[in-house]
């Protein structure tokens, strides 16, 4: 416990270290809120490009006024705008699609701006820190100034959330009701300038994007809800942030490296066990399905065959007609009595009143939908059984009842069987 | 009272005219009719009306102001392809963007505008969906949502682009009811549609377009053979080919 303890309190008494948390919250909120909007509208790429963009203006911003944390942003911010203009300008006036257009402007700008730091003699830039973040060389006009964007992030959201929502999710109604979406976009694209700048010093230009889309698709893996999307993207985007710089404090790791590897850790947690789009919970799910499918095909049978002479033969019947191992079948009789749908009378298996209901139920769906899919010409005749199969499983009983109701209460199904009453 | 007119209208989609030439006058309390075969550029006439394309030449009135003065007066419903139904949004958001016109800048949704989200999901019989995010709906259900968030614009002209593709029959019903209901309001609707079986039963006007307006108005007088044939038909080739040359 102790150790745990002082791992997470130790760094604390650096000065530097508190600085790095602050930077590393702010680039965890605004890029969090921003790399939201990034995602939905699709303009990823677009924002790795604004992230590589930027290194020119940022040096040209020193050249210009000297080194400090304003002429970096207004550097950057400029760089980040003209680029997205240039972007839509080269897309618009030939036939070069966006992300051609994209790749284009961007590599360019980027080449110009290691050129200008390789030639820069007066102002020293240490380049490898913009590229790749040095989280633990933050300086506090650095902080100052991603406190700021980080504020004016968060104010710019909650004030615009109806422009960005309908804008998003909708550009020809924001039209209609006079909404600009070209205004917004570049609104955007100033704030998405602003989010890369407060990320510069502690992830760096290359990766940075990840901090901008890699926490709202953990988030999108979760809710369906922008509200909530918003907060956990900060949320995910901020533990990436704090656990990495922790890495990065302890095991000697380049910042912006562990930072982004943190983010994707939890992005594959996300991706794997999310409850709504989880691939690890969805295929639970499916084979949970296809156990209780089994049981209910199994209930069906039992309360067919209540002839036969005892277990064996009851065990060895299902296993033929369902074509599956007699240790599966045992199976699913154990799951059967377990949910206290059968009696064991003389050593033999035999369904009590709740089981034969169910599977009364069963034969009932099966024969309505058969009628049904009959009727109106859905599937043909050959193939009416096994998609019969497939959907007494699933159907509700307000289905069943609109079906019924639908076909005029019918008595038999097409094979002539009668169809059993509901109860 | 003429609600839009316009004179003279081109659109080139592509860098070929879609449209070419159009002239319409129409009127309130009417229900319009947009038919013509598939690439014919129905679509292309109402987004051109609406200024969401360019126009090449000609011009829009609406309510006798240009479009961009008047179109807080429209509402349109876009064909259901062009929305991601994965987005972070639920049915009752989605309405209330009919009443963002009526928010200022800032501002946020008031008792009035909820009401109004309400009492149209209850006229579209979706209220127990308010809620539900959007993919989770059936075609018919989604493209009924589009149609609340029109009403709750509470607009004097419609625009619906496809409204029947794809959408089960109680859909169909309710939808063309709440259109009757808005014509006897005084509202005028124009409706692209493909479907030919139902043009008599539905429109009281229409336009017959392939590139050029081929006629336009009343459903009786205009919806003959004759000038179905025409529409359909292919003497628009020649037309065509000449503007592919221009093109190149």
């Amino acid at each position: 416990m102790e150790i745990i303890t002082k791992y997470i309190t130790e760094p604390f008494q650096y000065e530097f270290i508190q600085r790095a948390l602050i930077a590393s919250l702010m680039v965890g909120i605004s890029c969090g809120l921003i790399g939201t909007y990034i995602m939905l509208r699709r303009l990823s790429l677009i924002g790795d490009a604004l992230a590589h963009a930027v290194l020119p203006g940022v040096v040209i911003g020193f050249m210009l006024a000297g080194k400090s944390a304003l002429s970096l942003f207004a550097g950057a911010l400029s760089a980040g705008i003209l680029t997205s203009i240039l972007i839509s300008f080269v897309e618009r006036n030939s036939k070069i699609k966006e992300d051609t257009s994209i790749g284009i402007i961007f590599t360019g700008a980027f080449a110009l701006g290691i050129l200008l730091v390789s030639q820069l003699k007066q102002v020293h830039i240490d380049l490898s820190s913009y590229l790749f973040g040095d989280v633990l060389g933050v300086s506090d006009s650095d902080l100052i100034l991603s406190t700021v964007i980080t504020v004016v992030i968060i104010i710019s959201v909650i004030l615009f959330y109806k422009q960005l929502l309908v804008t998003s999710f909708d550009p020809t109604m924001a039209h209609i009701i006079g909404i600009s979406t070209s205004v917004v976009h570049y609104f955007l694209m100033t704030l998405l300038s602003m989010s890369i700048v407060s990320g510069l010093q502690s992830v760096g230009v290359i990766l940075i994007i990840a901090m901008l889309i890699t926490p709202p698709a953990t988030a999108f893996l979760i809710t369906d809800k922008l509200k909530h999307l918003l907060l956990l993207s900060c949320t995910f985007g901020i533990l990436s942030a704090v656990i990495g710089l922790y890495l990065s404090y302890h095991l000697n790791f380049a910042s912006g490296a562990s930072i982004v590897l943190v983010a994707v850790f939890i992005f594959a947690l996300a991706f794997l066990f999310s409850p709504k789009e989880g691939i690890i919970i969805k295929s639970l799910k499916r084979r949970k399905n296809s156990k209780i499918n089994l049981m209910e095909d199994i209930l069906k049978e039992m309360s067919k065959n209540t002839s036969v002479k005892d277990n064996e033969e009851l065990i060895k019947i299902l296993s033929v007609k369902l074509g599956i191992r007699n240790k599966k079948v045992l199976a699913s009789i154990n799951m059967i009595k377990k949910l206290n749908l059968l009696n064991e009378t003389n050593e033999k298996f035999q369904l009590n009143e709740k089981g034969e209901k169910l599977a009364e139920r069963l034969v009932r769906s099966h024969r309505l939908w058969e009628t049904y899919i009959t009727e109106k010409n859905i599937v043909n005749i050959e193939d009416i059984h096994m998609d019969a199969e497939k959907y007494e499983h699933i159907l509700s009983d307000d289905i069943l009842t609109e079906i019924d109701e639908e076909l005029g209460h019918p008595d038999k199904d097409p094979h002539g069987s009668p169809i059993p009453k509901k109860r | 009272m003429i609600v839009i007119s316009v004179k003279n209208l081109t659109v080139t989609y592509n860098k070929k005219p879609a449209i070419k030439g159009i002239n319409l006058e129409i009127e309130d309390s009417c229900i319009i009719g947009i038919v013509g075969p598939n690439g014919a550029g129905k679509s292309t006439l109402i987004k051109g009306m609406l200024g969401l394309l360019p126009a090449d030449t000609g011009e829009v009135k609406i309510f006798d102001k240009s479009i961009k003065e008047s179109l807080k007066r429209v509402a349109y419903i876009p064909q259901k392809e062009q929305f991601d139904w994965d987005f972070p949004i639920n049915v009752s958001e989605v309405v209330m963007m009919g009443r963002y016109p009526y928010i200022s800048m800032f501002g946020s949704p008031n008792e009035t505008d909820k009401e109004t989200v309400n009492k149209v999901l209850e006229k579209v019989e979706m209220k127990k969906y308010a809620n539900t995010q959007i993919r989770n709906l059936s075609g018919g259900q989604q493209q009924r949502i589009f149609l609340a968030r029109a009403l709750a614009q509470e607009s004097d002209i419609y625009f619906l682009d496809e409204p029947f593709v794809g959408v089960d029959a109680k859909t169909e019903t309710v939808i063309f009811n709440l259109i009757k209901e808005l014509k006897s309001e005084g509202k005028t609707i124009l409706i692209v549609h493909h479907d030919l079986s139902k043009v008599k039963d539905y429109f009281d006007k229409v336009i017959l377009v392939n590139q050029i307006l081929v006629a336009f108005g009343d459903t009786s007088k205009v919806f003959t053979d004759e000038l179905i044939q025409k529409t359909y038909g292919g003497q628009l080739t020649i037309l065509q080919k000449a503007e592919q040359l221009i093109a190149n």
